[in-house]
């Protein structure tokens, strides 16, 4: 970058006046920075990504990193930022844009606007021609494509995806089987038997120590919306159409027709179940203020928490994590079930190609190979004899990441990128495999079947620049009130049955009719393209 | 000069002294929980509702805190970031605001609403960094240091401590006998206001010290990183993320809250440290200003 | 400062030639520059509140939308609700965080034992280096209705416990009271400096005459300190609008979002969240328009009714 000497500072003071032509040109910046000149037989190309770097080396001295520049014969030049989340507008805007964002979360609405703003090209034709796996991706799995693919029908990414709902994909619901087995009792199918369970948890001291410190369904405040009541919405017939979707407040019904959630009669039953269950104490009274994962953590590993909900069981800490099985479905009063699952395109904006990028081609075909299954092996396992070794028949990491001091994940990722399903251009590898790869099973889950998974699982909706705008500002408020509401109803401070007009009223105020309108436009336009 | 107390003083000073024990023990009680946490196993932190010492006692915090090599780095950045630029805003600040404390100064009422208006009106973040960038100091410790001399809030206070503190007296002695404005400064005014200078230099160091948000936008290379921004990357980052950070959140919560938890403590006290040292040295300046009797114009 | 000194005109008016006054001149060429480059070139960036800004082009060209981006924002479903909540932290910030710093400077300053008297300062600056995020997590552990020290005394006394971080009736207090806990003692160092300008023989000649303490404090001390105590309070007025962004996010939930979401967060919410750079700085741009309206107001009146005011 620019690092400028002293005199150039000063100069630059001294110049000042000069400056106030040139600062209100608006862009500027340009050819500051020679790119390095690519020699004959290397090709160098640069990337903006997010940086890890407190957690582990730079990307120029990342083993995986090194190796593949021996491999592809393309130079990598990488730009590592922290914050980026706050800085890509001002990257934007400074002059001299990398050849491509990596890694980097840009709303679909982003896309489309710096795309048609020729910030970003498209790239369905590169893909076409130099990236056969993705394209051999993109052509198998409709929805990818059709997730990827922007309101004006051109592509401006490429994606992150998961293929396995078994993975991290699907939010689940861990419940204590040592306290079920102490109070035997069954693993939960239905939401009756759950809230059952539940109940006898903070009643007839499960873990036995004599005091009532059991807690139902305990997790850090805030959760209960986007975990537990996302989950039970398959349970009330208002939970089909994926997690992205149940994010955005809508679900797609039985006519294949997008309706919302957050208005729907099975959401005010799941209210009224929530609230049954607050009252009850099986769900904890701290659900909603008071409660951070520190402290939820240490009262884990005292064993007072009952079931709480994510993907992965080692978020709720080693002590205890062996004590939970997990529910990926619960049948509801009307027999319902959806999984709360998401698209397998987890990402959709993990490689970007900006118009500065001199050879948008090479690019392309060195991301592609993350695309193929050997390149998924490569970014998540490394090489073999090198960062990973055949064992039955299984590949193993070597000693140095098994034994690593803060764990296997952390171990892997000195070596190699791809350790945590972070947004990176590839396709994710099986949970089983990755689970072998620690000397460790993938959790079997026998609830998760075709039937139960949702018939849909949606992207984030490919959205107009128009749509984008009018529907941000209506969810903003949407999402406030919701949430408000939540904690009315759940914790009872507001009747459900008295105030339900008066809550839908007031969001149709908000505009609520308008942004279901948009989705469903949204909907029609993603299942036509 | 001894005072003899009449009964009333007495009373009033050992109210006086009871209070700012309560308030003082009030304010030192979170400090300590701090000092204690880190001490702790972040495990039982939450044992019971008062932590009144260390839980599980371990060093396990400071060891990571000593052994992260990012740290150190970031504590001589922001040591040097924090020198420099406190020499460049005191210096500036004193520059402005001598000149506007100054009633015969011819403009100093416009001058000082073109300060004050700048505390409201920003372009925002884009065109400063389009300025930074022309002057090639994106990502050069300069970024750190140059931009931001005044502090509109600061210059205004040592302004008014000037008019307040600075006898007239002296200033018109001085000129008659034939010192210029720049004499006056640095002989007569400045050794009179060195508790103003203290405070300036505290309110600076500390948010030199404290800052990170130029760093966060202006520096990329690790290397130039300030301690805060280090700082930043263990306590922060995950909660206010982007969707990158929330996904990495999925799936190895656990492992990296581990080493945040052991840690975020530990590194909060080595960070206060400096500020800690620092302050005993500058709070003799605040007896110091009294000399009045002591300079002649 | 039109203290008594002051009054008299001391400088023969020949003075006020510019050319007489060179070296005050030469003084400000230095910080009038760092202002010029910092400050006053990247003000046409004000104008990006009334354009549709896109990076990609530039802030130069991007369309013109004149007040769209205000009209939403006055039309937005919480507009009132945002300002009155962010009207109410900020006001009872002012009228607690101004007088608490001058009380306890004024004790500070009667503490005849020069030790006792530094611990006690050094503790109380200490917090305000304390991270954000830790202070709100000592914030709801110490608040805690299940576990909390506070409600432990609560309940120790008879009384019921209770959600001070899940209330939004509280949430005003809870932010307030854990703000001063962080800046009274830092606040306290203006005054300290202001009180160690004054002359110590002017206490020792009210003592001659028999004053008290409390006198001592009444007709010395603080008028001393008045023109800095004014000064403070109609800076502090310039920043009604303003409400710790940071903060204010690190405490907020669900549950006391009613009196929580404050303009810096619900321009944080749907403006950058979503990339609509224009729309937030047409809010940041509102927001400061009335923090320097109140400001100025408050100079006005500060020339009017007392001695002091900012120019």
């Amino acid at each position: 970058m620019f690092r400028a000497k002293k005199g150039k500072v000063v100069m630059s003071l001294l110049l000042a006046s000069a400056l106030l032509v040139t600062a209100c040109g608006g862009k500027s910046g340009e050819a500051q920075d020679p790119k390095g000149n690519a020699s004959a037989d290397t090709k160098e190309i640069s990337l903006l990504r997010p940086s890890w770097n407190n957690l582990r080396p730079a990307s120029s001295e990342l083993w995986m990193w090194q190796e593949y520049e021996k491999m592809s014969g393309i130079k990598v030049k990488w730009e590592e930022l922290t914050d980026i989340g706050e800085k890509k507008n001002v990257i934007l805007t400074r002059g001299d844009l990398p050849d491509a964002f990596y890694q980097v979360d840009w709303s679909n609405g982003e896309l489309l606007k710096y795309g048609q703003q020729g910030l970003f090209l498209p790239l369905e034709e590169l893909i076409k021609e130099h990236a056969p796996n993705l394209q051999k991706y993109l052509e198998e799995n409709e929805d990818v494509r059709k997730g990827l693919t922007s309101a004006d029908g051109h592509i401006y990414a490429t994606p992150y995806i998961d293929p396995y709902p078994e993975g991290n994909r699907t939010i689940r619901l861990w419940i204590n089987k040592k306290w079920l087995d102490n109070l035997g009792m069954e693993v939960p199918k239905t939401t009756a038997e759950l809230e059952e369970a539940l109940m006898a948890f903070v009643t007839k001291d499960p873990n036995g120590n004599g005091v009532n410190d059991e807690q139902g369904w305990y997790m850090p405040s805030g959760s209960l919306g986007w975990t537990f009541e996302q989950m039970m919405m398959g349970s009330f017939g208002i939970g089909n159409g994926g997690r992205k979707a149940l994010g955005n407040f809508i679900y797609v019904d039985d006519n294949d027709e997008i309706q919302l959630t957050i208005t729907a009669d099975g959401y005010k039953e799941l209210l009224k179940y929530e609230n049954r269950m607050y009252k009850n104490g099986a769900i904890n009274k701290q659900a909603f203020s008071g409660v951070d994962y520190d402290k939820w953590t240490a009262d884990a590993a005292k064993d007072t928490v009952g079931a709480w909900n994510w993907a992965a069981i080692d978020y709720i800490g080693e002590s205890v994590k062996d004590d939970f099985v997990a529910i990926n479905v619960l049948a509801g009063p009307d027999g319902d079930t959806a999984s709360l699952t998401d698209s397998q395109v987890a990402g959709a904006s993990s490689l970007v190609v900006t118009k500065d990028a001199k050879d948008p081609g090479a690019i392309l075909k060195w991301v592609d190979y993350f695309y193929s299954e050997e390149g998924s092996v490569f970014g998540y396992l490394g090489k073999e004899g090198v960062t990973y070794n055949v064992e039955d028949g299984k590949k193993v990491y070597i000693d140095e990441i098994l034994n690593y001091k803060d764990g296997i994940g952390l171990g892997a990722f000195q070596y190699v990128d791809n350790v945590y399903g972070g947004y990176f251009p590839y396709i994710e590898l099986s949970p089983e495999v990755r689970a072998a790869a620690g000397r460790k099973e993938a959790p079997v889950y026998t609830d998760l079947t075709e039937e139960t998974l949702p018939s849909v699982m949606l992207p984030d909706l490919p959205a107009t620049i128009q749509e984008a705008n009018e529907s941000s500002s209506i969810i903003a408020d949407v999402g406030n009130y919701v949430g408000q509401m939540r904690v009315e109803f759940v914790t009872g401070t507001k009747d459900i049955d008295k105030e339900w007009d008066n809550y839908i009223a007031q969001l149709k105020k908000m505009g609520s009719d308008k942004y279901l309108e948009i989705k469903q436009t949204q909907y029609k336009r993603y299942k036509e393209s | 000069m001894q005072f003899h107390l009449s009964r009333e003083d007495k009373i009033f000073n050992w109210i006086n002294i009871v209070v700012v024990g309560i308030i003082t023990l009030l304010i030192l009680y979170p400090l300590l929980f701090v000092v204690f946490a880190s001490l702790s196993d972040p495990r039982q932190i939450f044992d019971s509702a008062l932590l009144l010492w260390p839980k599980g006692f371990t060093l396990e915090g400071y060891k990571r805190v000593f052994d992260n090599p990012d740290i150190w780095m970031g504590f001589k950045n922001a040591v040097i970031y924090t020198v420099l630029g406190t020499a460049v805003n005191v210096i500036m600040t004193t520059l402005a605001a001598y000149p506007l404390s100054r009633r015969d100064f011819r403009g100093r009422n416009v001058i000082t609403i073109l300060f004050t208006f700048t505390m409201f009106f920003s372009g925002g973040l884009i065109p400063t960094y389009l300025v930074n960038q022309h002057l090639g100091i994106i990502n050069t410790m300069w970024v750190m240091i140059l931009p931001g001399a005044v502090s509109v809030y600061n210059m205004i206070i040592m302004r008014t401590y000037f008019q307040q503190n600075i006898p007239l007296e002296l200033e018109e002695s001085a000129f008659i006998d034939g010192a210029t404005d720049m004499q006056l400064l640095l002989k007569v005014v400045l050794p009179l206001s060195t508790p103003i200078i203290a405070v300036m230099m505290m309110f600076y160091g500390v948010g030199r010290w404290n800052g990170y948000f130029d760093a966060m936008i202006y520096l990329s290379d690790r290397e130039l990183f300030p301690l805060q921004l280090i700082l930043r990357e263990i306590l922060v980052q995950n909660q206010m993320g982007d969707a990158a950070n929330q996904a990495m959140m999925n799936s190895n919560q656990s492992e990296v809250n581990l080493i945040k938890q052991s840690i975020k403590y530990a590194v909060v006290v080595v960070s206060s440290i400096p500020v800690l040292v620092f302050y005993p040295i500058v709070s003799k300046y605040f007896e110091k200003g009294i000399m009045v009797g002591a300079i002649k114009g | 400062m039109e203290s008594s000194l002051h009054k008299k005109p001391f400088l023969k008016p020949k003075r006020k030639s510019i050319l007489k006054q060179k070296w005050l001149y030469f003084m400000m060429l230095l910080p009038l520059t760092s202002l010029i480059i910092w400050n006053y070139i990247p003000m046409y960036g004000i104008i990006i509140s009334f354009k549709d800004y896109s990076p990609a082009f530039g802030i130069m060209d991007s369309p013109w939308v004149g007040f769209a981006h205000f009209e939403r924002f006055f039309n937005a479903f919480y507009f009132w609700d945002v300002i009155i909540n962010t009207l109410r932290i900020s006001l009872y910030s002012l009228l607690v965080g101004i007088p608490l710093p001058i009380i306890l400077a004024l004790m500070f300053n009667e503490l005849r034992r020069k030790k006792y008297k530094s611990l006690a300062q050094t503790i109380s600056y200490i917090p305000n280096f304390i991270s954000i995020v830790i202070v709100v997590g000592m914030v709801t552990f110490f608040t805690s209705p299940v576990d909390g020290v506070i409600n432990t005394v609560i309940q120790y006394f008879g009384g019921t416990p209770i959600d001070f971080v899940g209330s939004a009736k509280l949430f005003p207090h809870v932010f307030v009271w854990s703000g001063i806990w962080q800046t009274v003692g830092w606040g306290t160092l203006i005054y300290t400096a202001a009180m160690s300008g004054i002359p110590q023989d002017q206490y020792e000649a009210a003592y001659l005459e028999g004053a008290t303490r409390l006198q001592c404090i009444r007709y010395i001390t603080i008028p001393a300190i008045m023109p800095t105590i004014v000064i403070c309070a109609i800076l502090a007025t310039g920043s009604v609008m303003s409400v710790g962004f940071e903060k204010v996010l690190l405490m907020q939930n669900d549950a006391n979002l009613a009196t929580s979401e404050v303009l810096s967060t619900y321009m944080y919410k749907s403006g950058i969240l979503n990339a609509e750079y224009s729309f937030s700085a047409a809010v940041g741009l509102f927001n400061n328009l009335i923090n320097f309206i109140v400001l100025y107001l408050v100079n006005k009146f500060a020339q009017k009714f007392s001695e002091t005011s900012l120019w």
